[in-house]
């Protein structure tokens, strides 16, 4: 074995050394070419993301779309249960008022009669008195025959029945129409207790059978919000609370006025003794697309259009429920800040 | 085991027992890698352990006493070449709890083929602590000498006691007191 030395041991170092050189630049142009294979990958990774991306953009808007077309049929739904019961509603005036009309028909005939036989006692053509006479006596007679003093009074009456359902004709279509004219372009000052009795009397025909309707309103200031909208809120909550009931059902509409840190609210209670909802279901029922009712029945997006109308009038809903008993659901609107902001 | 434990024992060697004995020990190794080390490589860690053995006859000291010696060598070149992870540390304890999470999770990331031994720290007091260390490497004793380097980097006086939980020596608690 050869004796080391100081320069025989830094040459085995530098040889060494060398070795450790060659090992380090041999990883080192290994591991640039992994670099450089990762690094294109991650480019083919990129690309293929930004494609993603891109058809996901295109998914969203699709969802979007059929979102929107929903909330479209979700209002056809709502529009088509107010005209079947605006339909109802207008039939009975219209009942009555054909009914009237046909009965004045009657009379009219009748009353062609007598005065066609008026007519002749004054002509001048009749100058025998004792023909006129026989015709006064024939113009009693006929009077007696058709009850003429029943007519007279009964046309009045009959007249004035058409003209009512007439006017209650007009009134439903008026209130129809601030429905659906819903646009976000209507908003205005308004009384929410006018809307929600025009809400009740619109929907009417679907809660008479079943439910009474209890009201506790308190005199409120008008509040600037779209009418509209507000009303197709309020009828989706109420008929929501309907449908909720199977017998001897109660809903209670209660309005008043709250006052929070200097800021006025209005707060609208919408309360019914139906079947109630789920604990489990709470968090969920102002997601779009969640429906406890059967298949058909409801698109799961009334609530979620509730909840959307009222947060554009930024305000809040809240909703309490306990099973078999009932549900609240609770409805506050800022006053203050919408009114400054309109009358500003 | 990564190249940096490697290159350290190497310039242990020169700096304790001198460029020629180094060599000598080397020479007389005779192992694949001929201690032409890198500290981006990977060597096998029995390579350390012949070493450690042959050198100890150089040093005239058990192979267990060279490796806490190296431990404690170790540790102050790992500081110098990775000071971030004691920048801004205060005790050895604070450094200790970073070992698992932060400077091996570190390591593994750069290196995904490394198995770093796991150090589980636990605090005991403000002056105890526990280090659960576990390794196939049954390295405890270059740990202890880790241990004793940073308590000489923090200028700490360390007391610490070994309990081996297996024959192996591949898991042993480590008991620290920090004396003052």
């Amino acid at each position: 074995m050869i004796k080391m030395t100081n320069s025989t041991a830094l040459a085995a170092k530098l040889v060494r050394e060398q070795i450790a050189r060659k090992q380090a630049e041999t990883l080192l142009e290994e591991k640039s070419l992994a670099l450089f294979k990762a690094n294109q990958e991650l480019h083919n990774r990129a690309l293929e993301l930004a494609d993603q991306n891109q058809q996901l953009k295109l998914k969203v808007e699709e969802l979007d779309h059929t979102h929107a077309e929903l909330a479209q049929s979700e209002k056809m739904a709502a529009i088509g249960m107010l005209v079947a019961s605006v339909a109802h509603e207008i039939n009975n005036p219209i009942g009555f008022i054909t009914s009237n009309l046909e009965l004045l028909s009657e009379y009219r005939k009748h009353c062609d009669g007598i005065l066609k036989l008026q007519e002749e006692i004054t002509s001048r053509h009749i100058t025998s008195d004792q023909t006129r006479v026989e015709l006064i006596q024939r113009l009693d007679n006929m009077k007696k025959e058709v009850d003429f003093d029943y007519i007279q009074d009964e046309t009045a009456s009959l007249l004035e029945d058409c003209c009512l359902g007439a006017n209650r004709i007009r009134n439903i279509v008026t209130d129809l129409m601030s429905f659906t004219h819903a646009k976000d372009l209507d908003w205005q000052l308004i009384d929410v207790n006018e809307l929600l009795q025009k809400t009740v009397k619109l929907a009417f025909n679907e809660i008479k059978f079943q439910t009474d309707i209890r009201w506790d309103l308190a005199n409120l200031d008008f509040i600037y919000a779209s009418g509209g909208r507000l009303g197709q809120a309020f009828l989706n909550l109420l008929m929501n609370a309907v449908h909720s009931i199977e017998h001897d059902g109660l809903i209670i509409l209660r309005t008043r006025m709250i006052e929070e840190k200097g800021e006025k609210s209005v707060v609208i209670d919408i309360s019914d003794n139906g079947h109630g909802i789920p604990e489990k279901d709470l968090a969920l029922i102002f997601e779009p697309f969640y429906t406890t009712k059967k298949k058909g029945k409801g698109t799961g997006l009334g609530l979620h259009m509730v909840e959307h109308v009222v947060q554009d009038h930024s305000g809040k809903i809240e909703v309490k429920s306990t099973l078999d008993k009932g549900t609240r659901f609770r409805v506050t609107l800022p006053y203050k800040d919408i009114n400054r902001m309109q009358l500003n | 085991m990564k190249g940096i434990v490697f290159t350290s024992f190497i310039s242990f060697l020169e700096n304790e027992l001198g460029l020629i004995e180094t060599e000598s020990i080397i020479i007389k190794a005779d192992l694949n890698s001929a201690c032409a080390y890198t500290t981006v490589g990977s060597y096998d860690f029995k390579e350390l352990l012949h070493l450690i053995l042959l050198s100890s006859q150089s040093f005239k000291i058990t192979p267990k006493h060279v490796s806490q010696r190296f431990g404690s060598y170790l540790f102050t070149t790992l500081t110098s070449s990775s000071p971030q992870y004691v920048k801004n540390k205060h005790s050895c304890f604070e450094l200790f709890e970073t070992i698992n999470n932060v400077i091996h999770m570190e390591v593994k990331s750069i290196y995904p083929e490394t198995t770093p031994p796991r150090v589980h720290f636990k605090r005991i007091s403000s002056s105890a602590a526990t280090l659960h260390y576990q390794s196939h490497r049954c390295l405890g004793d270059v740990m202890y000498g880790v241990i004793e380097g940073a308590g000489n980097y923090f200028n700490e006086k360390l007391l610490i006691e070994r309990n081996r939980l297996n024959k192996k020596g591949s898991e042993e608690v480590f008991t620290v007191i920090i004396l003052q």
